[in-house]
């Protein structure tokens, strides 16, 4: 590695491939401008169907309802076979007066006062998941901010500073103060002269000052300035009330060692930078606005049981999960298939051995949600905190603030726990909803006294045991995807397979779009080639 | 083949797989409040230890680590469980009749289910291979070893 500080942006990219892994080096390249984060430029312009030509799409989720829009606009006669009674599959929110029943048998009635909802699924959307945007905007689904970094929520370590919650503006301007001050130190100790020119050296200086609030002998202390950044004991104010008075910065090693440092990479990380946003009343108006669209093609509580092919079409046999017995027949030219491979895996499907190997390749995610319902929003009232999220060390891993209706009297809801894919997640999971409702009172109370006095009820979900999907999310590795991601991408005969599942984005709808639309334009050009020969 | 065509077909029950879930008549109806006591507040001394290490399973009896792990999917009575796709019953299972086989799956996944072998020790899988073969109506020895999953283990 070159010690010369006038590194190439080449050098800079190999040396981080080299020392942090190729996914780092993508980030880095992201931030670049050298890689976009989704592919999306407009919606598919395919058109010219051939004559009659008809396409089955099977699940009616936001992969299945973008090709099925897509499709018919080319001109194909198109059908949507969908498990459940309701369009969107993940895309999915827990209303107020909804009973849900999960695989468990446990049903739940959703007691939230009108308006109230919570998004066990996807609930934030990146300012550059292009694809979902558009067809918002489309469809005219209205979207909200959504607020990931609140500077006034909390990150909390129950072995820290007592177990007393701290605001992310005192964690995020200390973790800034300190590190200055270090590598303040650092310089000053000629620690760094090997790569830094007295020029260099001095303009550094000057920005850790900045940076870090330091004082003229580069240290980070209690000071207003530094409260400027993380807050005062006393806030300015005026005539003859209280001067503004610094507050005190945590203590460096106990910070060093609470891991409040690094619950603040979720603030950060590309997939959750502002502008984010949510749909005003809930996930599921996306899919709705879609269904606005393509409802008239859905046929809802159709269970397929087998998929077959020949040269000539794809036959699809199906149940109604009410009358078992009764095996229907479907048959077109060509087939969209979204079942989760979860699900599919299960399923006789006639493709060639690799891709069946493919579908059986993918396990599914862990992941849980809980939204509990209080009698105020003692968070807005008594904390100040509009929005955000508050991140912990408890098992309930977070807690999510409205983003809507702030200020208002009535009961609010808020998302109470959200675990994934880790061992907390799995025995999340193996509790029953109702367990898990108290478990997040019992533990959110640590962080808000208030939640024990002011709970009303609350609504958990575990994908686990979601009836349709049986898991969250398809969870891929660098060696699973090498295996077999493209063959389970690849048309097969008549049939091609698309969702969250067929997508470098996984568990977003922005990867369930995206492979939606994919499938669509290969399956359109196959259909046209097929029809010319 | 030009038209979506609709055709209706009769097959006997046989030929379909299991229909009910396992647990269907539970229900919870609202959780409300008033339904709960202040001790359901408390945090338990069991989640406590369950809740210890986010990447590992803490427990080491098999019967706990199938209540705090397995039981999130094949639920609480062994039974499995059915909807779009299903959840397979240890009732009476006849891929226990060797350790090695549910050694295999829970080590490295099979089809949707994730494998555990980075969140399990060889001892905690060779303690709920037993607690399987030992329960459910399933009679056979509990003669798993943390050996035996090391030889699985790659």
């Amino acid at each position: 590695m070159t010690t010369s500080p006038f590194l190439t942006r080449r050098d800079l990219l190999t040396m981080i491939g080299k020392t942090a892994g190729a996914s780092a080096m993508y980030s880095a390249m992201m931030s670049m401008g050298f890689a976009k984060a989704s592919t999306f430029t407009s919606e598919l312009e395919l058109s010219d169907a051939p004559d009659g030509d008809s396409v089955l799409i099977l699940g009616a989720g936001l992969a299945g309802m973008t090709a099925a829009y897509e499709m018919r606009k080319a001109g194909y006669d198109v059908t949507i076979l969908e498990y459940n009674q309701r369009p969107g599959g993940r895309c999915y929110t827990i209303h107020s007066g909804d009973t849900v029943t999960d695989l468990s048998g446990e049903t739940q009635h959703c007691e939230f006062a009108p308006g109230n909802y919570i998004n066990p699924g996807p609930w934030r959307i990146p300012y550059h998941h292009y694809g979902v945007l558009h067809y918002c905007k489309k469809f005219g689904v209205k979207l909200e901010p959504f607020i990931q970094l609140n500077y006034n929520a909390y990150v909390h370590s129950s072995k820290a500073f007592g177990g007393k919650p701290k605001r992310v503006r005192e964690v995020l301007t200390d973790v800034h103060g300190y590190t200055s001050e270090l590598l303040a130190k650092a310089t000053n100790q000629q620690a760094l002269d090997d790569v830094l020119t007295k020029e260099d050296t001095e303009a550094l200086l000057a920005q850790l000052d900045d940076w870090g609030h330091l004082t003229d002998d580069y240290k980070y202390q209690k000071s207003l300035k530094a409260s400027e950044y993380r807050g005062y004991d006393d806030w300015p104010a005026a005539g003859l009330m209280p001067k503004p008075s610094p507050s005190e910065p945590l203590d460096f090693k106990e910070l060093l060692h609470s891991g409040l440092w690094g619950m603040l990479l979720d603030y950060f990380n590309t997939s959750y930078q502002h502008t984010m946003f949510e749909p005003a009343g809930g996930m599921e108006e996306i899919a709705r606005g879609f269904a606005g669209e393509v409802g008239d093609l859905i046929e809802y509580g159709r269970k397929v049981v087998r998929i077959e092919q020949s040269d000539n079409e794809v036959t699809v046999h199906y149940i109604d999960p009410e009358r078992p017995d009764d095996v229907m027949t479907r048959k077109a030219d060509w087939c969209v298939c979204t079942i989760p491979l979860s699900v599919l895996s299960q399923i006789p499907v006639e493709v060639s051995p690799a891709m069946r190997e493919a579908i059986a390749a993918v396990p599914y995610a862990s992941s849980v949600k809980t939204g509990l319902e209080f009698k105020r929003r003692f968070w807005e009232q008594d904390e100040s905190i509009f929005g955000g999220v508050s991140y912990t060390d408890l098992p309930i891993k977070a807690i999510s603030y409205p983003m809507y209706d702030y200020f208002s009297d009535g009961p609010a809801v808020l998302l109470g726990a959200y675990t994934i894919d880790d061992a907390t997640s799995f025995t999340m999971s193996s509790m029953t909803a109702r367990e898990r409702v108290a478990l997040a009172v019992s533990y959110g109370k640590q962080i808000h006294p208030q939640y024990e006095e002011e709970f009303i009820s609350g609504v958990s979900w575990s994908w686990h045991l979601s009836p349709w999907s049986l898991g969250c999310y398809g969870l891929w590795t660098e060696e699973l995807r090498e295996a077999h991601y493209d063959t389970l991408c690849e048309i097969d005969n008549r049939l091609v397979l698309a969702g969250e599942h067929c997508s470098y984005i996984p568990a977003w709808l922005e990867g369930a779009i995206l492979s939606g639309m994919d499938a669509s334009k290969r399956l359109h050009e196959k259909a046209t080639a097929t029809a010319r020969a | 083949m030009k038209h979506i065509t609709f055709t209706l077909l009769f097959l006997g029950a046989s030929a379909l797989p299991v229909t009910a879930g396992a647990a269907e008549n539970m229900s919870s109806g609202p959780n409300t409040a008033e339904s709960y006591s202040s001790e359901d507040f408390t945090v338990k001394p069991e989640w406590e230890k369950l809740f210890a290490d986010h990447n590992h399973f803490s427990t080491t009896s098999g019967e706990e680590l199938y209540q705090t792990l397995c039981q999130a999917c094949h639920l609480s009575d062994g039974q499995g469980a059915q909807g779009a796709g299903h959840y397979p019953s240890f009732v009476g299972d006849e891929r226990l009749r060797t350790p090695f086989y549910a050694i295999d799956v829970i080590l490295n996944g099979f089809r949707g289910m994730p494998g555990f072998s980075d969140k399990l020790s060889d001892q905690q899988i060779a303690d709920v291979v037993n607690y399987l073969r030992t329960s459910f109506g399933n009679q056979l020895e509990a003669d798993a070893t943390a050996e035996d999953v090391a030889r699985v283990r790659h």
